[in-house]
């Protein structure tokens, strides 16, 4: 009788420890630190939030790198101009805040630990997640959600119909071959993520990772569905 | 005898000129001018009694062929109204918003993200089965049938800029089609609220908001997500930002809501909207009812 009534406590904490929490805020932690396929390790890191930041200024969000911010090593990349744009402690509005759906670069020192902390809403990860593509080329976007999709469950829209990714492709509207970067510690590897018949090294868009996109025309989005 | 050989005779006249006529709207493969099949019913009165019946009559409204038919019809069900203006057939509501303004027209297979009555009062809001765009639907002081989110329906409507800068049908022909779920939001940033020109504003189109880089959204039913910042003065909107907007908030239309928190962080659902602030055209959320607000606390 003890041992079911513990069984029974055991699965019920599991339980407890799976469900995801709603309407609450959260710390969001990135992979554990010394993991050698974390995205932030010394080097180039391709990063992306995967919980809205309720401070999304990019000293609180990245409070454990201070010199990213002060040395220019936290970049992003302006879609609808097609221009990077690096963090500059004199010029902070024209680098904005870091947000959800975006991609950006993060290079760090050879101490740097490769862990960071910030505090976040998951409340998003029961909702489809819209991306602009806002111009023709490329857009560095990242998964939006705390865990992994599908990218052959992605919708594209440019507003008079939205369509499977794969439609997309095929009415040459963008290229379903996407980029991301294994930072292997100090140096790294480009990657692809595509659709199953892209024949690409993942088809998952992976939660912490930023991917570069190309696209054909101006004024699409993407559709990323919610795993609910 | 005699009256029931007229009767007999009667009958068979009636029945060759309907044969005739069936056989003349069979070959009529193009189209049907008119037909009307007028059924029984009506008033019987004696002195102490009235009675009005109707016999077989049918819901009364419109229904069009679905989105993208390559031949759009439209076929009118229910009392005879004489000669009716036909309306113009869009394919999709992007399509018809890039219609000229007063424009007559029928959209079909649209998605209800507004329940009627409930929400917004006179206002319907619409959007695509695919979420591609979404339209409000404006019925001014004429009744519609209820309508609860995510019935699919047919509209006609004269289509028309409203004061607030939303493209817009104003009609009060809604035909329900079927029942449905509850439609899914789309989750935006509150930078990327309201988007782009559609088309060419001056002569077609919705106007974009001000300074805006994304896909126009105007219409559809999204999500955001924010801190509260406080309340715009002279409107009371509440004011929201989740760090994308740079120089401003996003404005919230707290109409719908019975408790509007002063701070905190916040999930709201609505229709994406626009208004004007001077010459500049703002994103405004409209969530539908409180549940639409929801506060989210740390734990």
């Amino acid at each position: 009788m003890r041992r079911s009534a513990m069984m029974l406590l055991s699965l019920l904490v599991a339980v407890a420890l799976c469900v995801p929490a709603s309407a609450a805020i959260e710390t969001v932690s990135s992979w554990e630190p010394g993991a050698t396929t974390g995205p932030v390790l010394p080097g180039w890191n391709l990063i992306a939030l995967p919980a809205i930041p309720t401070n999304p200024d990019p000293h609180a969000v990245l409070d454990e790198y201070p010199f990213v911010c002060e040395n220019g090593d936290l970049k992003r990349w302006d879609a609808a101009t097609q221009s990077l744009v690096t963090y500059d402690e004199w010029a902070q509005e024209t680098f904005g805040n870091l947000l959800i759906t975006d991609g950006y670069w993060l290079v760090l020192g050879p101490e740097d630990s490769g862990y960071f902390t910030y505090e976040g809403i998951t409340d998003n990860d029961d909702t489809d997640m819209w991306i602009s593509l806002p111009r023709a080329g490329w857009t560095l976007i990242g998964c939006p959600f705390s865990y992994a999709v599908d990218f052959n469950t992605v919708e594209v829209t440019d507003g008079t119909a939205t369509v499977p990714i794969a439609n997309a492709r095929d009415n040459q509207w963008l290229d379903t071959i996407c980029y991301w970067w294994e930072n292997t510690g100090g140096s790294g590897n480009l990657r692809t993520m595509g659709l199953d018949d892209d024949w690409t090294e993942s088809t998952m868009l992976q939660p912490w990772h930023g991917y570069w996109i190309r696209s054909m025309r101006d004024n699409l989005a993407l559709i990323v569905p919610a795993a609910s | 005898m005699s009256y029931t050989l007229e009767v007999d005779f009667l009958s068979r006249c009636l029945l060759a000129v309907l044969v005739t006529l069936g056989l003349a709207v069979t070959c009529s493969a193009e189209s049907i001018a008119w037909y009307s099949v007028n059924s029984g019913g009506g008033t019987a009165s004696s002195s102490e009694y009235t009675l009005q019946g109707t016999v077989g009559q049918p819901a009364v409204g419109v229904v069009t062929t679905p989105p993208y038919s390559s031949e759009p019809r439209v076929h009118y069900i229910g009392f005879w109204s004489g000669d009716l203006r036909a309306p113009s057939l869009a394919s999709s509501i992007d399509s018809a918003k890039l219609m000229p303004e007063g424009t007559y027209l029928a959209l079909s297979g649209l998605y209800a993200t507004t329940e009627s009555p409930g929400d917004f009062g006179n206002r319907l809001y619409l959007e695509a089965e695919d979420r591609s765009s979404g339209i409000l639907f404006s019925h001014g002081s004429a009744s519609v049938p209820t309508l609860a989110e995510g019935t699919q329906v047919s509209v006609i409507g004269t289509l028309k800029v409203l004061e607030n800068g939303e493209l817009a049908l104003v009609g009060n022909q809604v035909t329900p089609l079927q029942t449905g779920v509850p439609r899914r939001p789309l989750g935006l940033r509150a930078a990327q609220v309201g988007g782009k020109n559609s088309g060419q504003p001056d002569l077609v189109g919705q106007r974009g908001t001000t300074g805006a880089v994304d896909l126009n959204n105007t219409g559809l039913l999204i999500r955001v997500w924010g801190r509260i910042s406080g309340r715009e003065a002279g409107t009371d909107y509440l004011l929201i930002n989740d760090g994308s907007v740079a120089f401003d908030s996003l404005r919230i239309d707290p109409s719908e809501l019975d408790f509007v928190p002063d701070s905190g962080f916040v999930q709201i659902t609505g229709i994406s909207s626009v208004e004007y602030r001077g010459t500049d055209l703002v994103p405004v959320v409209r969530p539908r009812r409180p549940a639409d607000l929801v506060q989210l606390a740390a734990p």
